[in-house]
């Protein structure tokens, strides 16, 4: 049965009451401006933090690994209070950029695949990478 | 180390990003269905394509369509609205990884839902804190709530596209009669609307009409709903 005008009415409040926040809609159509093209792009395959009892997870935040796998390469990465180790295994690297949101810093990758750098200044990063191949990965945006 | 200002550190071609309140939600529905221009109407996997190709239009589309399904996500989830902004921004971003490699683009609301629904529950773990009661650590758990969830925020963008195409006489008056509470008095809708007070039952009623034809194009088999 078709609802009366009034009824109409009533259901278009309360859908227009639901309308988002702007701030968060502008900020979501921005992010376009930080989409990758061209990269292959690894997920999350191993998180230390998911390991631990609920508990302890506070206490732990501050030590942290994470592991990303790209086909034959894997990215491993360690937060340890304010330093980020990483060490790329499978393949050269050409190089490495750890990104932020605003901001980006080129990553000195040693013959081993190995890189320290500091912890980076936001929670919302992705770390990038070209292997002597050409490959361009990338792995997905990560929230610590 | 880091430092935003150094650009010799900016990377590989990546344009970086320099993130930057109507109060009638009528007005900035309108707003947002007139950035999407004719795309509005298009499909998820039509828009998703396009986005994919580099139409930035196709993605600010998407955004309208479903930022209100992702915040309403953080909202089930209990989450502030500090909190809330996170989820969408990281929910967002890993979207514009994953365009090119969903499984079904039609259903990218459920894709958002689930990546938001996931987002929040290790933000909520991340923090110590419970999840709500009713969600456990398996979005689908709640079988089809995600689901409902999507159609409803579909929906709603729909509808606003709808009113965004009545004409502009048509508009003000269901604005009128739905944003003010209580409804504006039929002398004030009379003025602002230029018309006769004898008329304005009537004209609602065509108003109505029209409303329901427009988004009957859209959602051929349903009437707008409203929030359960």
């Amino acid at each position: 049965m078709k609802p009366s005008d009034e009824q109409l009415l009533d259901q278009l409040r309360g859908l227009l009451s639901d309308v988002p926040d702007d701030g968060l809609v502008d900020r979501a159509k921005q992010l376009w401006d930080l989409r990758t093209i061209g990269e292959e792009t690894a997920e999350l395959a191993s998180d230390s933090f998911e390991q631990l009892p609920m508990g302890v997870r506070r206490a732990a935040s501050l030590e942290r690994d994470l592991l990303f796998a790209f086909d034959d390469l894997e990215l491993a990465l360690r937060f340890d209070g304010p330093d980020l180790l990483g060490q790329v295994i499978g393949e050269p690297v050409l190089s490495a950029n750890l990104i932020v949101l605003d901001a980006s810093v080129d990553l000195d990758i040693d013959d081993l695949g190995s890189f320290l750098t500091a912890r980076p200044p936001s929670d919302v990063f992705r770390v990038a990478l070209v292997t002597d191949s050409g490959r361009r990965l990338s792995t997905e945006w990560i929230r610590l | 180390m880091f430092d935003a200002r150094n650009s010799e550190n900016f990377s590989n071609g990546v344009d970086l990003l320099e993130p930057r309140p109507t109060t009638v939600a009528i007005q900035r529905g309108r707003r947002r269905s007139e950035s999407a221009g004719v795309l509005g109407r298009a499909t998820n996997a039509e828009l998703v394509a396009r986005a994919n190709d580099g139409d930035r239009i196709a993605w600010e589309a998407l955004v309208d369509r479903y930022a209100g399904l992702v915040e309403a996500v953080g909202v089930r989830h209990g989450l502030d609205r500090h909190d809330i902004n996170d989820v969408s921004q990281i929910t967002w971003l890993r979207l514009t990884q994953h365009l090119g490699r969903l499984h079904d683009p039609e259903r990218v609301g459920l894709w958002l839902h689930t990546a938001a629904s996931r987002e929040c529950q290790a933000l909520i773990r991340r923090s110590g804190r419970m999840l709500p009661a009713d969600l456990g650590d398996d979005v689908d758990a709640d079988d089809e709530l995600p689901d409902e969830l999507v159609t409803k925020a579909e929906r709603a963008h729909h509808l606003r596209g709808a009113l965004s195409r009545l004409p502009e006489t048509c508009r003000t008056l269901l604005e009128l009669m739905l944003i003010q509470d209580p409804p504006a008095p039929y002398a004030e809708i009379s003025e602002r609307c230029d018309i006769a007070v004898g008329t304005i039952g009537p004209k609602r009623q065509r108003c109505l009409a029209h409303l329901r034809r427009l988004y009957h194009d859209v959602f051929p088999d349903a009437e707008p709903e409203g929030r359960s």
